[in-house]
């Protein structure tokens, strides 16, 4: 006989958290990934946007942590655009650099403030109102990259920016574009994790979740509904891993090792569809131009 | 035939110069006239100023000097948007095409007069009507990877109609394509100029199809305007004249050998392509020493896998392959280039060679397994930088020496030294696949002499070629092969084309017969 816990809504709420927080933060990454530019320096972007929003709304409130949090998140993008498409840096190594100049930086900087937020947020019985802020976004980037000539301009340019150049679509525009939106929408899912989620400011807060994020990408093949559950399902498994007695009461693990449950799970999805059947249907889904810096002739 | 073209000018272009910072005089003073439904091909060599004119005509590059009229109007155009805007549409050669997107939304990308939403009914039934006009048939709902070569350049010429152009570049535009393809090709050509599209293909190669169907022919050499011809007062010979400068010996003799010792020998040989499907099956063949063998297909019918067997670089699913009396089916790719296998593949770049990589590496592709290439494990790079100069100086490759980047070379140049890095180490059987394909004119007779060359060394080669007129004028053997069999093996004595043009095209699968 199964007991319903009485935690369970309580539960429910905070995994619709963190998927929320996965799913801004991937969604954006989608966005980018579609139009050929890959920014691996998402858990960077958050951090920069947790620790953007910890500060300001400690000094301002927490409508204006959102706004700045988003803000630093854009110009990240924009600087790891003006990297990746005008300068034509490795985009890994750019993004890399990004994450390991935001892990020094946000502790040098936001460390010393370690603490409780003054201020917390208004909830929707109990959930947050930026659940269904990232559902819209979702509805919205799927709506613009399928429906629109926008959105087939943004997946032209990630397929074949030849192509997409000579009917005719400005490629380097499309791409700064997407870049600065997909780092914006990171820098809000930092400060969403910030002031709604943890509600605290310690050492190096995001713990993973901005690679859980990257994974979740390539998982989704590049399709926002699928990554929409698999943001469920990973948010599910995170906030169990941190607190299984919520639903199992006397869960045996450990709590260490409960928390490599979710990056145990990326990599058993992530070596599965890697298996030859699935990764022809990976490789036909995978913006063809990802990664690649485009060069005039 | 065909319809007359208009005596009205849509296009005319004055004294067009361009120079590249390096120095070079692409152009030199060109001037051209265009009328308009008229089919206007523009031939040169490589390195004759036909992709730079191109360009500019397309707003890729803008000239130094020079004014272009459209309908009498000057018009610069600044971005191919510009030229698109004005009515000019290009098809490339290297397909600029969204594989993984559907034919509709590649023909819709980019159209200025469809709004924000992407409205498919509207689009659908536009371009519909435009393929029922010109009588094409294409299936807007196909992925573009899915697509044939020529159905994909058909997509780029209904998304250049679709867009309003009424001048049509075509780069290169049959070098790609199979026989067949060819032929729906000229018919689609011969349709767009009906309704009044002047038509430019740019040609370095396969005269004879342009001769087929242009009005008008203008050669170009060295930035310059040879001549500007009505197809009535051109023959193919003259063409080819005016465009390499100087009579070009179009014969080339092929000796007749007398049959040496078996080398090669492929017994019931079958194999999968990439698909799971089968490539070729119970195929059957003598290759003697000192002979062409000549595989004559349209592309895609095994040909491909066949020459990757035999190499060692695919598994067959069944047969043996006996090299010199032994078996080597299963014998590495390593052990069989030591035995003297050697492979042409028709990919220059990507397989044969390495595009970042310079002359001396690709050179040494070929040759690092040699001991006296390396001393201790290290490589001997002086010797090696000795040996490609030797290839350079010997296949008349030009290059500016031997530390270039293989991608820097053209394709003519490029083929010379695959087929020199091959043949200065003298192998006993080359696999020769395409070895033609792509290339001008002068570069193509250079390979074929120099295939006809081995014989007298004593080396076997294995032609692969959709080329007919190659495939006669070099083997001493014709294998037809369609859909993965060799519809027969016959000696080359007084073939006819046509005959080995109906047997590649199934004309004669019902006889079947494998002689060996």
């Amino acid at each position: 006989m199964i007991e319903i816990s009485p935690t369970l809504w309580p539960f429910t709420t905070r995994f619709l958290e963190v998927s929320t927080i996965l799913v801004l933060a991937a969604v954006g990454e989608l966005l980018t990934q579609r139009s050929g530019v890959i920014n691996v320096g998402i858990e960077g972007l958050m951090l920069f946007g947790a620790a953007t929003s910890f500060l300001t709304a400690q000094a301002f409130g927490p409508l204006w942590g959102f706004a700045t949090g988003t803000l630093v998140g854009a110009f990240l993008g924009l600087f790891h655009a003006m990297l990746s498409v005008s300068l034509r840096v490795n985009q890994i190594i750019s993004g890399m650099g990004v994450w390991l100049f935001a892990t020094g930086f946000v502790t040098y900087w936001a460390d010393r403030y370690t603490g409780p937020l003054k201020a917390t947020i208004p909830r929707i019985s109990g959930l947050t109102p930026a659940f269904f802020i990232a559902l819209a976004v979702v509805i919205i980037i799927w709506f613009v990259l399928t429906r629109t000539h926008f959105g087939l301009k943004i997946r032209s340019v990630g397929e074949n920016p030849a192509a997409a150049e000579v009917s005719g679509v400005n490629v380097t525009w499309t791409r700064y574009f997407c870049t600065t939106v997909g780092g914006a929408l990171g820098g809000f899912s930092g400060a969403v994790l910030m002031l709604s989620y943890l509600g605290a400011w310690s050492h190096l807060p995001t713990k993973g979740l901005g690679w859980l994020a990257f994974g979740l990408v390539m998982f989704s093949l590049w399709r926002p509904g699928i990554l929409l559950v698999g943001a469920l399902a990973f948010g599910f498994v995170w906030q169990f891993a941190i607190s299984p007695e919520s639903i199992f009461p006397g869960f045996p693990a450990p709590l260490p090792v409960n928390r490599m449950l979710p990056f145990l799970l990326t990599i058993i999805i992530l070596t599965i569809i890697s298996t030859e059947r699935f990764r022809r249907r990976w490789a036909l889904m995978k913006p063809e131009a990802l990664g690649q810096p485009y060069i005039k002739e | 035939m065909f319809t007359r073209p208009d005596s009205e000018s849509i296009l005319e272009i004055r004294g067009l110069v361009k120079r590249f910072p390096n120095g070079v005089t692409a152009l030199d003073h060109v001037d051209l006239v265009m009328k308009r439904g008229e089919i206007h091909a523009i031939l040169g060599e490589n390195g004759a100023g036909k992709t730079t004119l191109m360009n500019i005509l397309f707003g890729i590059l803008q000239p130094d000097e020079g004014e272009i009229y459209l309908n009498g109007e000057k018009v610069v155009f600044r971005s191919p948007l510009d030229a698109i805007n004005k009515g000019i549409g290009m098809v490339h050669q290297h397909r600029r095409l969204i594989a993984a997107h559907t034919v509709l939304e590649n023909i819709i990308l980019g159209h200025p007069n469809t709004g924000k939403f992407i409205d498919k009914k509207k689009s659908r039934k536009e371009v519909e009507e435009l393929c029922r006009r010109f009588g094409f048939k294409i299936d807007l709902d196909a992925r573009v990877w899915q697509l044939s070569a020529g159905e994909k350049q058909l997509v780029e010429i209904v998304r250049a109609l679709y867009r309003g152009a009424k001048i049509l570049i075509l780069d290169e535009p049959t070098s790609v394509l199979t026989p067949p393809e060819i032929d729906a090709f000229l018919d689609s050509i011969k349709a767009v100029s009906k309704e009044k599209v002047t038509l430019v293909p740019f040609v370095t190669h396969k005269l004879p199809e342009v001769f087929s169907i242009s009005h008008r022919v203008t050669i170009l050499r060295r930035g310059k305007v040879v001549k500007s011809l009505s197809i009535a007062e051109a023959s193919i010979p003259k063409l080819a004249e005016y465009m390499v400068g100087r009579e070009l010996s179009f014969e080339l003799e092929r000796v007749p050998t007398e049959p040496g010792a078996e080398i090669l020998r492929v017994e019931k040989l079958s194999a999968l392509n990439d698909k799971g499907l089968v490539a070729f099956k119970d195929v059957d063949f003598v290759l003697r020493q000192g002979e062409i063998f000549g595989v004559a297909g349209v592309t895609g019918n095994g040909q491909q896998e066949l020459a990757e067997t035999i190499m060692g670089l695919r598994k067959p699913v069944g047969g043996k392959i006996y090299f010199d009396g032994k078996d080597i089916t299963k014998t590495s790719v390593l052990d069989r280039l030591k035995m003297g296998l050697a492979y042409i593949p028709p990919e220059r770049i990507g397989v044969a060679a390495v595009g970042d990589l310079s002359l001396v590496d690709n050179v040494l592709l070929m040759y690092y397994f040699e001991k006296e290439m390396s001393r201790g494990g290290m490589i001997n790079y002086k010797l090696a930088k000795q040996y490609t100069e030797k290839v350079i100086s010997e296949f008349n490759v030009v290059a500016p020496g031997p530390t270039t980047k293989a991608a820097h070379l053209s394709g003519g140049n490029l083929q010379k030294l695959i087929l020199g890095r091959v043949l200065l180490k003298t192998p006993k059987i080359i696999i020769a696949n395409l070895p033609t394909q792509g290339l001008d004119i002068a570069a193509e007779n250079y390979v074929r002499r120099k295939l006809l060359e081995c014989k007298q060394k004593g080396i076997s080669v294995v032609l692969i070629s959709e080329n007919l007129d190659e495939i006669l004028q070099l083997s001493d053997r014709v294998a037809p092969i369609f859909e993965g069999r060799f519809v027969d093996i016959l000696e080359n004595i007084n073939l006819r084309k046509e005959a080995i043009g109906a047997m590649i095209a199934g004309g004669f699968a019902e006889r079947g017969v494998n002689r060996a």
